[in-house]
């Protein structure tokens, strides 16, 4: 199904969610919960209670706005910014507390980012590596990146969303995504490149 | 198809764009919708309040009662009952009582 359709699909629940319809709401809910939680929990850094807390809430939101939501937007875009806004408070108020929770500020962006309990393993990249290592070793390097450029990359290689729909969730220009999107790749071609060849 | 598309532009190189695609999808928990419609309706709950109204509105007119009611209680301490009624009303309660002793045949 083309993405107008599945948006004009999403248009119509938003609607019926908008007259108080719990069984859209329902409908809205498990088309998009792998979306929303994955994002969640790559942005987190992990599956668990807080990314189910946080996912559910991004929801909750939607049904309160669903009466006056408009349609001037698509509503994966509307629902990664609200993802976006929700992910990135928590990932501040975290910092905030201090608590051991394995991420630190970046000294030259000031921004959070996970230390991924560990960070890439050193290593010889000639090693063999086993299917689910070498996964493990890319979501490490992922979580190592700072959230902006963490999440730029899910959008644009998870989620597979256009430059425009990108730069509308993070609230900056086309430019920006693309230099953000450039930095990331920079910075995981380091953290990377000696895995290139293991993984062919 | 679109992901190759993506490659060919060289936004991530087909290396790189191959170890990111090996990252798993993270999927929801099981019963994630049913527990958030649970929590939406126990918010909604929480909002509306008794009787189906707002939190706030049943609040509000509980206020308000209160605040009626003592404005009709300080109201009543502005009355004045002069010393002849409370005795009249005292020698009612005093023949009462006598004529109920007389009945009982005391």
């Amino acid at each position: 199904m083309s993405e107008d359709a599945e948006n004009s699909i999403d248009v119509a629940l938003m609607a019926r969610i908008g007259a108080g319809d719990e069984d859209a709401f329902r409908e809205l809910i498990e088309r998009h919960q792998d979306r929303v939680y994955g994002t969640v929990a790559r942005m987190i850094g992990g599956a668990g209670p807080d990314a189910e807390d946080l996912a559910q809430q991004i929801f909750l939101r939607v049904w309160r706005a669903a009466p006056k939501w408009q349609p001037t937007a698509k509503v994966t875009t509307w629902m990664m910014t609200i993802t976006r806004n929700l992910v990135f408070s928590f990932s501040e108020s975290r910092a905030r507390r201090k608590e051991e929770s394995g991420e630190s500020i970046d000294p030259e962006t000031g921004e959070t980012f996970l230390t991924a309990k560990g960070g890439v393993t050193k290593r010889n990249p000639q090693e063999e590596l086993s299917g689910k290592e070498l996964v493990r070793e890319v979501e490490r390097a992922c979580a190592q990146l700072p959230k902006n450029q963490r999440m730029v990359v899910h959008l644009r290689q998870q989620e597979e969303m256009e430059y425009e729909e990108i730069a509308e969730v993070m609230g900056m220009s086309v430019l920006a995504v693309k230099s953000l999107i450039f930095r990331a790749r920079e910075a995981l071609k380091i953290k990377l490149s000696g895995y290139f060849r293991a993984s062919n | 198809m679109r992901k190759q598309e993506k490659n060919q532009e060289g936004e991530f190189s087909p290396e790189l764009a191959e170890l990111l695609g090996r990252m798993p999808r993270v999927k929801a928990p099981a019963w994630f919708a049913a527990k958030t419609l649970a929590r939406m309706r126990s918010e909604r709950e929480k909002v509306r309040g008794w009787f189906g109204l707002p939190r706030w509105a049943v609040v509000g007119a509980g206020v308000a009662v209160l605040a009626v009611g003592m404005f009709r209680w300080d109201s009543h301490q502005n009355v004045r009952v002069s010393d002849a009624e409370v005795f009249a009303a005292l020698d009612a309660l005093v023949e009462d009582e006598k004529e109920s002793r007389w009945w009982a045949g005391l």
